[in-house]
């Protein structure tokens, strides 16, 4: 027998190639009760403190130039919304508590013991690397009868390949219309189990994924179960991809706390990948919507006009590939923002409750907070180099006053509410991409027409000035105006507006920063040498 | 006798309490009876005043005067006796014939010398008398010294002053002066008897017979026979120590004038008081450093060190009434300079002992000893020649070369000891790790930043130093009545006054020192909450953060405020972490610290405490952890509440006098503070303020008007935090940068002065080690850290400059520049008028001689100038600047405006 090298057994294994195939380090799962406290108790004081901001900054006097003021005000009122319905969505009493310790199948009238599900994996030009891992995670699915489909748009050979190789069906069409939306619906129409999973090609499900969503159907109300989209490679510890990790923290606050929340107001709408249908549901309404970008976002408006349910499972039960460079990010920014404004109207016309109808338009809404942005941005420009401001008749003692308790409490709110997920990073990020939801409305509003273009699974390794160039035009604005300023004179008023100025700088470039130097990865071993969060008072 | 091999210096070796216990016994003994005899001649000499008429005493004094000089060579051979006493002992019949002729001749000249010596004929024989017993006295206490026959010497210490006011006091009463002298000389033989004849031990010659019969004897009792080198380097070096002692007072009476001479020799014959008090330490060594016990040294230098410093301290702390009663009043103003002689003589006390060891000890050692003593011996000599010109720089070369001497003399033994030995490998290690040069370095800074001093003592400054002066109980009772603040700054002041004197760097250093001492502290708390990089970075903000730099320079109590602060914050998170006793006894004294230097201390300690609650309440499922932390915690808090407790009679006085304090606004209120206000009202640009001047110091208004509208990148700095994670730690900072805060936010509504940041100082540290956090944590990269770090560290140096050397921040006031001014123009008859009434000490301070009053007290209605000197910030207070007008546009009815400047925030009008 060959003994084994003490050194040999004790050396760790090597780490997966594939960053989808090791653990998650996220947790979805609902907060503490002591979080949820400390939460509510600052939403509290939050809407306390607007109301203090507010009732100051609409007054009469307060108006400067009064197109400015109009301007600031709109903006603000917009924030406020958004705020609220932010702290709204996630702070409230939960309606419904998801026991995680259901029997898969607790209610044996409404589902069969073996259950039979088709398992659809849409690619298009994904490479075979990222799309087998997930064809052979979906076949390995437990709990129910899986059939997998990869339903390649592309007609690719290879693909075929390895459907075959992993035992899935290969579905192609012949005549591509309707994107992804209707490549799905021509799988629907060829196959019929009682369940649909919908996996993005790069999306890897865990073997336990069936398990932890087919008990919500328990209830025969429930159109669709949605499991959040997480991005293995954004929630890499070393950080490999800036953006990525950007991205993901993003993601991490929707599918943490306001997926979380919104699934309690019973609003929770469909994300397009990690979701299990009802094939009834599905077929009620048509299946998916073809003629948006958006199609998730519509089929869940369609779903619950009809009265049917949604359901929100937080746990990370399938690991994804997020945006690796700002190309990719802004690709997928800009076609979630074309979607989600082009569906506002259809929100307003809706049949919803107004709880469900309030919850879509602040989902999609959110995607008008880059105009916000360019007005804050460009407030300061024009004071520096006009003179003209928004708010006359007040101190700047008086503003501090009632504007920096809100922001400080509203900040504060953001970081309790997502528990630390929601970072610098992620916020420069979306704020310096405010340009693509300025981009995006204007398409809306003029109509023109969209194409549905699939998020790159892989990053470009060199320089992305082109994304990067509406922020860096932003920024060199931005710094010619306060240079000019700090030319023309040293005042207060001169240099709190430069310091805006300096501010929004800041962020711009910290928002381009990954895209404008991208070799500027952090190796794992200069992590620092404690971790960041740690919660136990004990060690304080 | 046993000749054996001549001793290294004792073994080092770490010092057991037993041993050294045990090696002090006879030490003890022997200072017990010096003591005795002390006392006993002082008493002698008080009651032979009340006896004697004026003029029979100075001819009692003057007798004694030269009795003690003819002991001072016995003093050498007693020296030379207890390294050598068998050598010493061979030369008893040459002693006995010297003393005996020197005798004979004293009394064959008495008709000569008795005039020149100021006595009567028979007072001298008396003396001559005395001659040959002087001579063996210090020759058979040699031996007993080397001999060891510590029983004997004892009871020759104290059979003299015991004969003395036994038959002394009455012979004085009876006879005379001359009743009185023959005692004297009774009790020097009676001490020689008792050296040689009634005790237990055997007599030197029963000794010698008992070690020729018993070689065991002679091993137990005997000291080696040490060689000729020996003897002579301890007589060398004991007569050398003898120069050093008594060189100073030739000096003084050469360099200074009368007065002063005079003054000095209150001093000396102080010091020589001190001196005497622990003169028998070395002699008892002597022979058991010879023989290479290690614990003598130990117990020698501990006592020396202790009695000396006991007596240096005691002396501080009396000074003024020992030197007004026992000298009169009119020496008074040495009485300041009585604790740093003291100290001088008690290192030479040290100096002694150290000779002795080395004496003792190889040839090597006694060279080193001989040649250091007599380097000093000429460094002082040299140095009081040369730069000497005031009694405060003669007792500074005194206390400087007693000090150096003591330390080169230490130093090899230090060297030497194992533990040392062992530290110093870690410490070598220690000292080339990055950080450690880096703080090391910081340090260096930040001493150099804080020396470099660009302002005068303002009238805070000057208060403090006019209390500090006073004797201590006086300082105490004027605190009850007229100070809102704890006494421990004043205390440490008032000892500093005492050492140092009153000049602006020595009343700052306690301020200054405790300003350094923070910089490693914070290192400390940083790397112990955070990590090392952290903990830099701390380092290097508290470096520079003007706040700090400010109060490291200013005779106040916010300096140990904030090192205290920052002591305890480290203390409490190693109390919580590691448990140790240690970390709890850090914590408890730097909590009661902070608590005696400033009331406001309270707010963060009850923060601190909340920490500890919400600390048990996290551990409450793991029971032995929670058992541990309470009982830590109660017991830290039992101390606390402790030394606590003496405070709440000053508190209550303080309050009293406070609430009946009508005349309220005649304190001096918060300079600078306008700055802070919109209309004098609190507001949230006053809450702005103090975080300005916490990172960036202070700032005339216009420039504190521009930082202010930066405060947009104030939301960069909330927004980096964002997701940033909570640490336990962190919230605790957070807590004691905002619960003291908002709590002084909301009593300054009522009482705006209070909303003012030195009172909650404590907080400083704190926000800065969160900033250095804010810092550290703002990226993983390294080069973004260093950048970020050099950044801020580079805003607070800007910062740092113009609050030294920009003119127009509010609070710097150069009182020191316009009396300056003032002073060298002033004539006899001028007048100094001042407004508001609290510049009184400040004036005092910077220009004693002036005829300075305050404004509504009155001046001469013509002749002499009438300077009028007012703070810019009574001037530009619409009551107290009509005050001052009304008295300038009177003064201009008689007088002509001939001059007027200013100084930044003082200014002067001249009449003449």
């Amino acid at each position: 027998m060959r003994l084994v090298p003490a050194d040999e057994r004790m050396a760790p294994s090597p780490p997966p190639e594939d960053v989808r195939l090791r653990p998650s380090r996220w947790d979805a799962g609902p907060a503490s009760v002591a979080a949820r406290r400390r939460a509510a108790l600052l939403a509290t004081g939050s809407t306390l403190f607007i109301a203090w901001y507010l009732t100051w900054l609409l007054r009469p006097e307060r108006v400067g130039n009064p197109v400015l003021f109009g301007v600031l005000v709109v903006a603000e009122l917009f924030n406020v919304v958004q705020a609220v319905g932010f702290w709204w969505t996630c702070v409230v009493p939960r309606r419904r508590r998801p026991n995680p310790h259901t029997p898969p199948y607790g209610d044996g009238a409404a589902l069969d013991r073996h259950p039979v599900v088709d398992v659809f994996i849409p690619t298009y030009n994904e490479p075979v690397d990222v799309v087998e891992p997930t064809v052979a995670a979906a076949v390995a699915l437990r709990g129910a009868e899986v059939r997998v489909a990869v339903l390649d748009d592309g007609n690719r050979s290879e693909m075929e390949a390895l459907a075959h190789r992993h035992g899935a069906r290969y579905v192609r069409r012949t005549l591509h219309q309707g994107a992804k939306a209707g490549n799905i619906n021509h799988a629907l129409a060829r196959t019929d189990a009682r369940f649909v999973v919908v996996l993005d090609c790069d999306h890897v499900p865990q073997p336990t994924f069936l398990e932890r969503t087919l008990a919500r159907f328990a209830d025969p109300r429930v159109a669709f179960v949605q499991t959040p989209q997480y991005y293995a490679n954004g929630d890499d510890p070393a950080e490999a991809h800036p953006l990525a990790t950007a991205a993901w923290r993003q993601q991490a606050l929707f599918f943490g706390p306001i997926a979380r929340g919104k699934a309690a107001h019973e609003a929770m709408f469909c994300c397009g990948t990690n979701v299990v249908f009802r094939r009834d549901a599905l077929e009620s309404v048509g299946g998916f919507p073809e003629a948006s970008l958006t199609e998730d976002f519509e089929l869940s408006v369609h779903l619950h006009e009809r009265g049917w349910q949604s359901a929100y499972v937080p746990e990370v039960l399938a690991h994804g590939l997020g945006p690796e460079d700002l190309a990719a990010y802004v690709s997928q920014q800009h076609r979630w923002a074309r979607g989600c404004l082009t569906a506002i109207p259809r929100v307003l016309r809706s049949r919803l409750p107004w709880r469900l109808r309030a919850q879509y338009l602040l989902s999609a809404s959110y995607f008008l907070s880059g105009w916000t942005v360019l007005v804050y941005m460009a407030l300061p420009v024009v004071r520096i180099l006009t003179g003209t401001q928004p708010i006359a008749g007040a101190s700047a003692d008086s503003f501090l006053a009632h504007f920096a308790p809100y922001f400080g409490l509203a900040v504060a709110t953001v970081a309790s509410v997502g528990a630390g997920t929601y970072t610098f990073a992620a916020y420069s990020l979306a704020t310096s991409t405010f340009w693509i939801h300025v981009h995006a409305t204007a398409k809306a509003v003029f109509r023109r027409p969209g194409r549905f273009v699939v998020t790159p699974k892989e990053g470009g390794t060199g320089r992305q000035l082109r994304p990067a160039l509406p922020a860096l035009a932003t920024a060199t604005v931005l710094s010619g105006a306060a240079t000019w300023g700090l030319l023309q004179g040293r005042d207060p008023a001169t240099l709190n507006n430069v310091a805006f100025a300096a501010l929004h700088i800041s962020v711009l470039i910290h928002g381009t920063w990954p895209a404008v130097f991208p070799a500027a990865a952090v190796p794992a071993a200069s992590a620092p040498e404690e971790p960041t969060v740690v919660r136990d008072p004990a060690t304080a | 006798v046993t000749a054996t091999p001549t001793p290294v210096l004792a073994p080092a070796g770490r010092a057991t309490f037993a041993g050294v216990a045990q090696a002090a016994r006879p030490q003890a003994m022997v200072l017990t009876g010096q003591l005795a005899a002390g006392v006993g001649n002082l008493a002698f000499a008080a009651l032979a005043a009340r006896v004697l008429v004026p003029g029979a005493y100075a001819d009692l004094t003057a007798f004694l005067a030269l009795y003690l000089l003819l002991h001072l060579p016995a003093a050498a051979m007693s020296a030379t006796g207890a390294v050598a006493p068998d050598r010493l002992r061979a030369l008893r019949p040459a002693v006995l014939m010297a003393g005996g002729a020197a005798g004979t001749a004293l009394a064959l000249a008495s008709p000569v010398a008795a005039p020149a010596l100021g006595l009567p004929v028979p007072m001298v024989i008396v003396l001559a008398l005395a001659a040959p017993g002087a001579a063996l006295l210090g020759l058979e206490r040699g031996v007993a010294y080397g001999r060891e026959h510590h029983r004997r010497i004892t009871r020759s210490l104290v059979a003299e002053p015991a004969a003395l006011l036994a038959i002394g006091v009455l012979l004085a009463a009876l006879v005379g002066p001359m009743g009185a002298a023959i005692a004297v000389l009774l009790a020097g033989y009676l001490a020689l008897a008792a050296v040689r004849l009634w005790s237990g031990e055997p007599s030197p010659a029963a000794a010698d017979r008992l070690c020729e019969q018993f070689p065991r004897y002679a091993r137990k009792t005997r000291t080696q026979t040490t060689g000729a080198g020996a003897a002579g380097a301890t007589a060398a070096g004991f007569v050398l120590i003898a120069v050093l002692q008594m060189q100073d007072l030739l000096v003084a009476n050469r360099a200074l004038d009368a007065a002063a001479a005079g003054q000095y020799g209150v001093l000396s014959t102080l010091g020589g008081a001190a001196a005497f008090a622990t003169a028998t330490i070395p002699l008892v060594l002597l022979p058991a450093a010879a023989q290479g016990r290690r614990h003598a040294a130990t117990a020698a230098l501990g006592l020396t060190a202790a009695i000396g410093g006991a007596i240096a301290m005691g002396g501080a702390v009396l000074a003024r009434p020992l030197v007004e009663i026992a000298f009169g009043d009119h020496y008074a103003p040495v009485a300041r300079l009585v604790g740093p002689y003291l100290a001088a003589m008690a290192l030479i006390g040290v100096v002694r002992v150290l000779v002795a060891r080395r004496c003792a000890a190889q040839a090597g050692d006694r060279r080193l000893a001989v040649a250091a003593v007599t380097a000093a011996v000429a460094v002082e000599l040299l140095a009081m020649s040369t730069v000497a010109d005031s009694i405060e720089a003669l007792v500074a070369t005194t206390l400087a070369t007693a000090a150096g001497l003591a330390g080169v003399l230490a130093l090899p033994d230090v060297a030497r000891a194992p533990a040392v030995r062992e530290r110093s490998v870690t410490l070598a290690t220690a000292i080339r790790r990055p950080e450690v040069i880096a703080v090391g370095g910081l340090c260096v800074v930040a001493a150099a930043v804080r020396l470099a001093s660009t302002r005068g003592l303002w009238v805070d400054e000057a208060i403090s130093v006019r209390q500090a002066s006073l004797p201590f109980g006086e300082m105490l009772a004027d605190m009850r009545t007229t100070d809102v603040h704890p006494p421990l700054h004043h205390a440490v002041l008032w000892v500093t006054v005492r050492l140092f004197g009153t000049s602006e760097l020595a009343v700052r250093l306690p301020s200054l020192l405790a300003g350094v001492a923070l910089v490693p502290v914070m290192y400390k708390a940083g790397a112990a909450i955070y990590d090392r990089r952290t903990g830099l970075i701390a380092a290097a903000l508290a470096t520079v953060a003007p706040f700090c730099v400010w109060y490291s320079q200013e005779a106040r109590m916010y300096s140990l405020f904030m090192l205290f602060a920052a002591l305890a914050v480290y203390a409490q998170v190693m109390a919580v972490r590691r448990g140790r006793s240690a970390d709890w006894l850090l914590y408890a004294v730097a909590s009661a610290a902070m608590l005696w230097t400033q009331y406001f201390a309270v707010l963060p300690i009850a923060v601190q405490q909340l920490g500890f609650v919400w600390v048990a309440w996290s551990r409450r499922r793991d029971r032995r952890a929670l058992v541990g932390l309470v009982k830590g915690w109660a017991a830290t808090t039992a101390l606390i509440v402790l030394a606590v407790l003496p405070l709440t009679g000053i508190i209550s006085a303080q309050f009293e006098a406070y609430s009946h304090r009508s005349d309220g606004l005649s304190a001096p209120s918060q300079a600078g503070a306008g700055s802070s206000t919109i209309g004098g009202t609190i507001s949230i640009y006053a809450a702005g303020a103090n975080l300005i001047w916490a990172v960036w110091g202070y700032h005339a208004d216009g420039v504190m008007a521009q930082i202010a509208a930066v405060w947009p990148l104030g939301m960069l700095g909330g927004l980096l935090l964002l997701g940033r994670g909570r640490r336990g730690a962190s919230v605790l900072l957070l807590a004691l940068v905002v619960v003291p805060m908002a709590a002084l936010f909301a009593v300054g509504s009522m009482k705006r002065d209070l909303f003012e940041l030195r009172y909650f100082s404590g907080a400083v540290p704190v926000a800065l080690l969160l900033g250095a956090r804010l810092v550290s944590a703002t990226t993983r990269r390294r080069g973004a850290v260093a950048v970020a770090g050099v950044l801020v560290v580079g805003t607070m140096a800007i910062g740092l400059v113009d609050q030294q050397l920009n003119g127009a921040n509010p609070r710097r006031y150069d009182f020191a520049g316009a009396l300056d001014r003032i002073e060298a123009r002033a004539q006899p008859g001028d007048v100094l008028l001042y407004e508001p009434a609290y510049l009184g000490d400040v004036i005092d301070y910077y220009a004693p001689d002036l005829d300075a009053r305050k404004l509504d007290a009155g001046y001469p209605s013509t002749g002499g100038t009438v300077r009028v000197l007012a703070t810019d910030r009574v001037v530009n207070s619409t009551e107290s600047a009509a005050k001052v007008g009304d008295v300038l546009a009177r003064l201009e009815q008689t007088r002509a405006l001939t001059d007027r400047f200013q100084r930044p925030n003082v200014q002067v009008w001249e009449l003449q």
